[in-house]
């Protein structure tokens, strides 16, 4: 069960008011340090703060993701704690972090997850044109909800954020609620029923869940899931043979961001960077033999598959690998897909509850058969 | 022509299947010669980067062979075998891969007949199947 209350908005400053809550959060110590989007010139990028006057330039809902936070947040709670901690993560990077509690990089104990309804992100280098066509002056969280919500036409969004199944936070322990609520005005809290006795020094107005939000939340459920079904639909076309397959990775640069920024890829030294694929030269000489031509650099689909096959049961569909790929392979929307498609066997949906057990640390000793 | 012949790869765990296929040669069982086998201490050790390499570079068949469930050396190899498979068989079938190239089969040390029989039905499957497509794209 949670409990509602309620922060009024003046001038139209959303920011402003949660900024002031979170700092009070602080000043109360409901929490000793925040994790924090805070503005920082040309983009918006995670900050650590303890004293409350610093919290002046964030921008806790800024429609950026520089990197997937679960992976910062990990770094903050990879031992256990002695101060409380509040983290500002988006929908998908706590769905990221609660795999990584279940991978043991990450704990939870001490730790409050904020979050928020998300409208969507954009890279980093699509928020700078965002911040081009909007007021400088205002905090772009703002100028981003007003935008969505007035419907004007915007910077398109990461095609993950496009297609996303889960807008709302979910296993928040604070969630900041703006999608079917009069954000202009107010805004509402959603907070978890032992946190919120907690919260009583900073004596929040109670509200309620307006009527309108469920509708509301429907129809932007309701148009992701068509257009991730429209996505879907095509990139079902490139995946499913494996010429186009072949195709969609010729332009792979085998830089590896797409792993080095996945929040679940977190092996201190990957597979492919171990002496297991480094060959010496007369093995390349007999597979060029063998095909008649080598692909150089070799192992790209190797590289690809094998990844896929050790992480599709955790993806999150954060889309972080395909904002890294500097070759922009829709490499985000081929997992995403196939991603549903590996998970779907063990019906397990990752990141939604801490309890469900991954895939591949567990088994039936009845299952699967005839293989 | 020659009639094709598959060539396969057989990942084996050195406590059952291994055996088995030991048993197979001692006990003068014929079976066909398409087989090349790798000894692992347990199918649960076969990162499924083998596999996909061997399917990329052309192999038509593999072959996992573990202990039969319950029958683990290290207790639960197997288990855990059977759902990373799974799951590349899930992945292969969606790229268009075919995902009846790659066998995981149960097999104890006292089955060498099992062993040879299960290398000949690959063999035989493998031929209705067809070469490997893969062998013939160098873009990977």
């Amino acid at each position: 069960m949670s409990k509602y209350f309620k922060l009024d908005v003046k001038n139209k400053k959303i920011t402003e008011s949660l900024n002031d809550f979170l700092s009070r959060l602080l000043e109360h110590k409901v929490v000793d340090v925040l994790l924090i989007p805070q503005r920082l010139a040309k983009s918006t990028v995670q900050t650590v703060i303890e004293d409350r006057e610093k919290i002046k330039d964030a921008d806790p809902l800024a429609p950026v993701i520089p990197v997937n936070s679960s992976i910062i947040a990990a770094n903050l709670t990879r031992t256990t704690l002695n101060k409380k901690v509040g983290i500002i993560l988006k929908p998908c990077e706590i769905r990221a972090f609660l795999e990584l509690v279940k991978l043991n990089q990450a704990h939870l104990d001490n730790v409050v997850i904020i979050s928020g309804d998300c409208f969507g992100t954009y890279t980093v280098s699509d928020y700078q044109e965002f911040l081009k066509v909007t007021d400088s002056k205002r905090a772009s969280g703002d100028s981003f909800l007003q935008m969505v919500q007035s419907k004007g036409k915007v910077v398109p969004l990461r095609t993950a954020c496009q297609i996303c199944e889960y807008p709302t936070p979910q296993n928040a322990h604070i969630s900041i609620l703006t999608c079917g609520v009069d954000s202009v005005k107010e805004i509402l809290l959603e907070v978890e029923d032992t946190l919120a006795e907690k919260l009583s020094p900073l004596s929040l107005k109670s509200a309620s869940l307006p009527k309108k939000r469920e509708a509301a939340l429907l129809k932007i459920q309701k148009e992701k899931k068509k257009e991730r079904e429209k996505v879907f639909k095509e990139i079902e076309k490139d995946v499913s043979k494996i010429e186009n397959f072949i195709s969609l990775f010729s332009t792979c640069i085998g830089c590896q961001n797409c792993r080095k920024v996945c929040p679940i890829c977190y092996c201190e030294v990957c597979l492919f960077e171990t002496n297991v694929l480094k060959y010496e030269s007369a093995k390349y000489f007999r597979w060029a033999k063998k095909k008649g031509i080598l692909r150089m650099p070799t192992d790209t689909l190797l590289f690809h598959i094998t990844r896929m096959n050790h992480m599709i049961t955790s993806c999150v569909e954060c889309g972080s690998c395909e904002s890294a790929c500097p070759s922009k392979i829709p490499i985000g929307t081929i997992f995403s897909f196939l991603a549903g498609k590996a998970q779907h066997v063990f019906d397990y949906k990752p990141g939604i509850d801490v309890k469900d057990e991954l895939p591949l640390a567990t088994f039936k000793e009845e299952e699967l058969e005839p293989r | 022509m020659a009639e094709f012949e598959p060539k396969i790869v057989a990942f084996l765990c050195n406590w059952c299947t291994y055996a088995g296929a030991d048993l197979a040669g001692t006990s003068r069982i014929q079976y066909p010669p398409n087989v090349r086998v790798i000894r692992l201490m347990c199918s649960g050790a076969v990162d499924p980067m083998y596999i996909i390499r061997a399917l990329i570079e052309g192999i038509d068949g593999v072959l996992i062979g573990g202990c039969h469930p319950g029958d683990c050396h290290y207790i639960n190899g197997n288990y855990k075998a059977r759902r990373r498979i799974t799951i590349l068989k899930t992945l292969l079938k969606e790229m268009g891969i075919d995902e009846n190239r790659v066998w995981l089969r149960w097999i104890s040390a006292s089955e060498g007949q099992l062993f040879a029989n299960t290398i000949k039905d690959i063999v035989t499957k493998m031929k209705e199947l067809g070469p490997n497509p893969m062998r013939n794209y160098w873009g990977t």
